[in-house]
C-alpha cells in the first residue's frame, strides 16, 4: 500500500482556493439564464476573463465556448455554466478582495437574476485547488443558520424555561403565574428572536461557511 | 476529496496500487506534481503517467472540478515529458453537460461504485489498457486483456 505523503512537502507553497456554487431552480433556458445574469450585474458575458483564471486558463479557448456567463469584478471573478434547464454551476476565483464576501456578491446576484425561478443555492464549497479538496462547506439554509452554537444557546435557554414555567405554574407558583410569566419573558423571547434573525438571513441568502 | 478514513475506497487504493504495480506500474498517493497534488499518480516503466482524482459523497460532479483537471494536466504535462492521462473517479452524479465538457476537454470521468470489490484491478486494465485511449503507447506494454480475469471482476 503505497505511504500518504507528509504535509511537510506542503510548506512553503502557495495555496489557492476556489469557490463551487450548484444553483437549482425552475426551468429556465440556458441562453435565458444568460441574458439575465447579464441584466443583473450590469455587465455582458465576457469570455475574456476565463485567460486570467488560475482555474480555467489553460484551456479557456474551449470553456469560452462552453461556458454561459463569465465575469469580474475588483473583488472576484465569476464563471458560470448551464448545467441543464434547471441548474446553474458557478465558479467564484478571488482577485483582489475576499473569497467569502466575493461568493456572497455572486450569490447574490445570482439570485437575483433568476428570482422568478425559485433559485435554491444546493451547496457552495471552498475548494484548495491544489489538492481538489473541501475546505469549507457552505449554505444559506435555514438548519444552517438555526444550528449555530449562539441560536441553540439561546434556545436551549428558551425552552428550559418553559419547562421550568409549566412545572412551577403546576406545583409550587400556582398562586403567582403572572409574575412568574413576567419574569420570564425575556427569557421566552431570547430564543425566539434568535430563530427569527437566523431565518431572516436564511431569507436574505446570506451565506453560512463551516469545516466539514 | 479526502480519503485517509475512508475504508470502501482505502480498500480501492490497494486493490488499484497492486493490479497497477503487477502490470509493472507504480502508484503514488498524494504525490506532488506540477503544482498539484493528485488523489493518486500512476507511472507506467516507459514513463507515461496517468493522475487521478478521487471524488464521492458531493452530489455530483461540479465543472470546476473538470477545469481543474485539465488545468492539472496543462501544468503536470510542462515538467512530464510524456502526455498525461487524467482521470476522475467518482461515484456521484455526473450530469450530462459536465461530462460533455470534460470529454471535449480530454478528462476521462469513470462513474464507479466504491463498493464493489476489485474495483481497483478492473479499473487499472480499463484505465491503462482498453477504453480511455489515453496512453496509446503503453498499451504495447500489456498483453491482450485476459478474458477469463474480466468475467471473474463481472462476477464480483
Amino acid at each position: 500500500m503505497p505511504e500518504f505523503a507528509p504535509h511537510t512537502r506542503l510548506r512553503g507553497v502557495i495555496r489557492q482556493v476556489r469557490a463551487q456554487l450548484q444553483i437549482n431552480h425552475d426551468t429556465f433556458g440556458p441562453s435565458e439564464v444568460a441574458s439575465a445574469l447579464a441584466n443583473t450585474f450590469g455587465v455582458f458575458h465576457d469570455p475574456t476573463v476565463l485567460r486570467s483564471s488560475a482555474t480555467f486558463s489553460a484551456d479557456h479557448a474551449k470553456w469560452q465556448q462552453l461556458v454561459a456567463f463569465a465575469t469580474e469584478s475588483p473583488d472576484y471573478r465569476l464563471i458560470c455554466y448551464t448545467v441543464m434547464n434547471t441548474q446553474l454551476q458557478a465558479v467564484v476565483e478571488p482577485t483582489h478582495g475576499s473569497l467569502p464576501t466575493g461568493c456572497q456578491a455572486a450569490w447574490d446576484g445570482i439570485r437575483g437574476s433568476l428570482k422568478k425561478k425559485k433559485p435554491r443555492l444546493e451547496v457552495a464549497r471552498l475548494i484548495d485547488s491544489m489538492t481538489n479538496r473541501e475546505l469549507f462547506h457552505g449554505s444559506d439554509g435555514f438548519t444552517s443558520h438555526a444550528s449555530t452554537l449562539e441560536v441553540l444557546s439561546l434556545v436551549s435557554i428558551t425552552v428550559l424555561t418553559i419547562v421550568y414555567l409549566v412545572v412551577a405554574a403546576a406545583t409550587f407558583a400556582k398562586d403567582e403565574v403572572d409574575t412568574l410569566l413576567l419574569g420570564a419573558i425575556p427569557a421566552l423571547l431570547s430564543g425566539l428572536v434568535a430563530l427569527v434573525v437566523a431565518w431572516r438571513l436564511h431569507r436574505k441568502g446570506k451565506i453560512r461557511w463551516s469545516s466539514k | 476529496m479526502s480519503f485517509a478514513s475512508d475504508l470502501p475506497i482505502q480498500n480501492f487504493i490497494r486493490d488499484f496500487s497492486q493490479a497497477a504495480q503487477s502490470q509493472g506500474w507504480s502508484v503514488e498517493v498524494e504525490r506532488p506534481i506540477g503544482g498539484f497534488i493528485p488523489d493518486l499518480t500512476v507511472e507506467g516503466p516507459r514513463g507515461g503517467t496517468v493522475v487521478v482524482d478521487v471524488q464521492t459523497g458531493e452530489g455530483s460532479v461540479h465543472f470546476g472540478t473538470i477545469a481543474q483537471l485539465s488545468s492539472a494536466r496543462a501544468a503536470i504535462e510542462a515538467v512530464e515529458p510524456l502526455p498525461v492521462g487524467v482521470v476522475l473517479l467518482t461515484s456521484d452524479l455526473v450530469a450530462e453537460a459536465v461530462s460533455g465538457a470534460a470529454h471535449e476537454l480530454g478528462v476521462a470521468v469513470v462513474n464507479v461504485d466504491f463498493e464493489i470489490e476489485h474495483l481497483g484491478r478492473a479499473l487499472v486494465r480499463r484505465l491503462l489498457t482498453d477504453e480511455f485511449g489515453m496512453l496509446d503507447d503503453v498499451k504495447q506494454e500489456f498483453g491482450p486483456v485476459d478474458r477469463d480475469d474480466e468475467s471473474k471482476d463481472e462476477r464480483a
